[in-house]
């Protein structure tokens, strides 16, 4: 029996270069249809048409050139060989769970641990909203994040060792540091913090707090450098640093970058991050996923991509931090395969499809106060080339230890020591992590650098089941199914809003269980009132409690 | 016949085919660049095994990555053999990536992306396609006339094809020579 339906129904003629040919879904009714991704005018973009609903075009990638140099890092992961949802055929996105045909075991685990929220962005589909027929408090018991996390933990060939807490926003859950607490008691090394950054703000305590259970670092909401662009905490940001600073917890600036709106301040908002350099390790601009119906017009205001974002930090940023020094995410592969082949056991892979994430390295230059990326002392392409060689030769039956001198010996050559910031040692520290397995010089590498990772994820009209199937950022559920973000989120009705009905109570009966109102907790806006009558000490202004103000370059 | 004696029968007969040395013309004046155009193919079981219903048996054992190396080396006669090196050899990558498609008409199955050595990427349309995209090499060479000095000469191309251990091939090498080529530097 044939488990998907495809639609055959004659295509109208392309217009552009066909690049490949895939699977996507209406963005109506949900049906999988066949959909071509093509280039023209030097962009590339998803063509599909549904019988009942119509064609649809949408920007896939923002450029063919980069398209194509991504593309040629494409290599298939490991996938996850202990499947929760044993099927034969592939039929994405119906089957999530992780089903048998999924390709990448779990890079970082979500868990949601409330779906409650002390803000009410208009934008956000995340949190519950009161009144809303359907509304239901989804709020794991600890029992049930315990289990989450054992089935995390039993992924085969690698058991997933990277968590993140999610919500709504974790902290309102009083219970949070115990469950960081129950997380770490199960095995997982990195846990970091899904948060805007609020009650962190409100109360340093609670960072040490979390801290003290085990939490490694923030995920920090922050979608700009001005009040316009970033409502949700321009006010508190530079304080929830503060707290993480007190309580030596590292910080990544998560800004949701949206078209017209705040693409023009990615450069501002690095800049804010090299300002706090101290603290913030990394950013993860995320180019937004457009939900719910959308008129093609409106999509075309707010469409983003990874190239367009990179485009425009290499602008902002008056070419500091080029385009040439990004990399797709499955560029670490042969870093991978090279320690695979001389550890001689599976380790833990990126292997996300080529289109989903980029990332590079950028370090501080204290002198001239600039951001060199890695790519200006580092042959980071000769690099890997090398290591996929290297692999081979081991994997081919080559002697592992005769390769891994090679390898120590050779490395030098990739690094141009003149240029490689000061008190740095990149070879060691390469040697030491792929060979010896030993992180303890990688410390000196996050003190001066940050890393600026971009990660695209889809929504229903330009989703493609090829990206899809490779997906690594999986939600935990108390059903004990791992399932892919981009199905997760893009069609909420067969899970996310499914698992949160089964799991969750209405509102009405969460407020009877806890005595209070749902919207007791929703921030009134503190901080930013108090810094609107005293600029002197608050947010965004010139700072006397030794907090960076928020500013661009 | 087991998969691996199988492979290794495959190995045993592949081969350098076609080789074939050109140049533009037959003389030239010493200061001028000498173009010559170099084609070869590399046939036998490597290139028969190399086709989908392997690649999905490959696939399988997450065999999924291929790096072909490619030498290319010029050398002119003096005496009766050809052993005086012209130019610098030159080294060309081509890689293959077996990758799950969702090509709705190649529904769940292995298919195969191939970089050239100028690393651009395609995908080819059939499996003869992606046999030729990998194992079939014509470029062109520039030499310069000072590389062979006045007078004239005969030349071949050496070339030498290598890979590593895989699914549809053992570890192996294959190498040829092209036919001599006269060529005079005036
Ligand atoms: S996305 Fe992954 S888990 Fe979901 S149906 Fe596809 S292969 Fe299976
Ligand atoms: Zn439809």
């Amino acid at each position: 029996m044939a488990l998907i339906q495809i639609e055959h129904k004659t295509e109208p003629a392309l217009q552009g270069r066909l690049i490949r040919r895939t699977q996507s879904i209406c963005p109506d009714c949900n049906r999988i249809l066949p959909a071509n991704v093509i280039e023209h005018d030097g962009k590339v973009w998803m063509h599909k048409v549904c019988p009942q609903h119509g064609e649809v075009e949408e920007l896939y990638f923002g450029s063919y050139e980069m398209y194509q140099k991504f593309s040629t890092y494409w290599t298939d992961g490991k996938g996850a060989h202990a499947p929760n949802v044993p099927i034969d055929q592939c039929a994405c996105p119906m089957n999530c769970g992780l089903c048998s045909n999924h390709l990448s075991h779990t890079g970082l685990a979500n868990i949601i641990v409330t779906n409650r929220c002390d803000l009410t962005c208009w934008y956000c589909f995340f949190y519950v909203k009161k009144g809303l027929e359907g509304a239901y408090v989804y709020e794991p018991t600890q029992d049930h994040i315990r289990g989450m996390v054992r089935a995390l933990k039993a992924e085969r060939p690698v058991g997933g060792n990277s968590l993140q807490i999610t919500g709504g926003e974790p902290t309102l859950r009083d219970d949070l540091a115990d469950i960081i607490r129950i997380i770490r008691e199960e095995g997982v090394d990195h846990i970091q913090l899904n948060t805007n950054g609020i009650n962190l703000a409100l109360n340093p305590d609670l960072a040490i707090k979390l801290k003290e259970a085990g939490l490694s670092n923030l995920y920090l909401s922050f979608d700009g450098v001005s009040p316009r662009t970033n409502p949700k905490n321009h006010w508190e940001a530079p304080y929830t640093l503060d707290s993480c600073r007190k309580a030596h917890v590292g910080a990544v600036l998560v800004p949701t970058v949206i078209k017209s709106v705040n693409d023009h301040e990615l450069g501002g908002i690095l800049r804010f991050a090299q300002k706090n350099i101290d603290i913030v390790r990394a950013i993860s601009y995320q180019p937004v996923s457009l939900t719910g119906r959308m008129k093609k017009q409106e999509r075309e205001k707010y469409r983003i991509t990874i190239p367009d974002c990179i485009h425009r930090i290499e602008e902002q940023t008056e070419g500091e931090v080029t385009r040439d020094a990004w990399f797709p995410v499955p560029s670490c592969s042969p870093v991978t395969h090279f320690v695979e082949a001389f550890a001689r056991k599976p380790q833990y892979e990126l292997s996300i499809h080529f289109a989903c994430g980029a990332g590079t390295y950028v370090f501080l230059d204290e002198e001239s106060n600039k951001l060199i990326p890695m790519t200006s002392f580092v042959d980071l392409k000769g690099l890997l080339e090398y290591l996929d060689e290297k692999a081979d030769e081991i994997n081919s039956g080559g002697n592992r230890y005769i390769t891994a001198a090679k390898f120590m010996a050779k490395i030098g050559s990739f690094i141009d020591k003149t240029k490689q910031p000061k008190g740095m040692n990149l070879g060691k520290l390469l040697v030491n992590a792929t060979l010896k397995h030993d992180y303890s010089s990688v410390g000196q590498f996050h003190l001066k650098s940050m890393f600026l990772g971009m990660m695209h994820f889809q929504d229903k009209y330009n989703q493609d089941e090829e990206r899809l199937q490779r997906c690594d950022i999986h939600y935990l559920n108390p059903d004990m199914r791992i399932i892919p973000f981009c199905s997760f989120n893009v069609i909420p009705e067969w899970y996310r809003d499914r698992i949160q009905k089964k799991y969750g109570i209405t509102v009405e009966q969460w407020e009877k269980e806890h005595g209070e109102k749902l919207e007791a907790k929703l921030y009134k806006g503190t901080m930013r009132r108090l810094g609107a009558q005293q600029h002197d000490v608050m947010g965004c202004a010139t700072s006397a409690v030794h907090i960076e103000p928020i500013t661009g370059v | 016949m087991s998969h691996e004696s199988l492979a290794s029968k495959q190995a045993a007969s592949t081969r350098i085919g076609s080789i074939s040395l050109k140049a533009n013309r037959e003389s030239f004046l010493v200061d001028e660049p000498i173009k010559l155009s170099l084609s070869f193919q590399v046939v036998g079981g490597f290139r028969d095994n190399f086709t989908q219903p392997v690649w999905e048996e490959a696939y399988k054992a997450h065999d999924v990555s291929l790096r072909l190396t490619c030498t290319v080396s010029f050398a002119r006669k003096v005496g009766r053999v050809f052993s005086k090196k012209v130019g610098k050899p030159i080294r060309l990558v081509r890689k293959a990536r077996l990758f799950w498609t969702r090509n709705p008409e190649r529904f769940n199955k292995t298919w195969v992306m191939v970089i050239d050595e100028n690393e651009v990427p395609t995908l080819p349309k059939s499996d003869a396609e992606a046999q030729s995209m990998l194992l079939d090499f014509v470029r062109t060479f520039d030499l310069l006339g000072t590389d062979l000095g006045k007078g004239e000469h005969s030349i071949v191309a050496k070339v030498r094809v290598k890979w590593g251990q895989h699914y549809y091939v053992p570890k192996g090498m294959v190498g040829a020579t092209s036919p001599p080529l006269k060529i005079i530097c005036k």
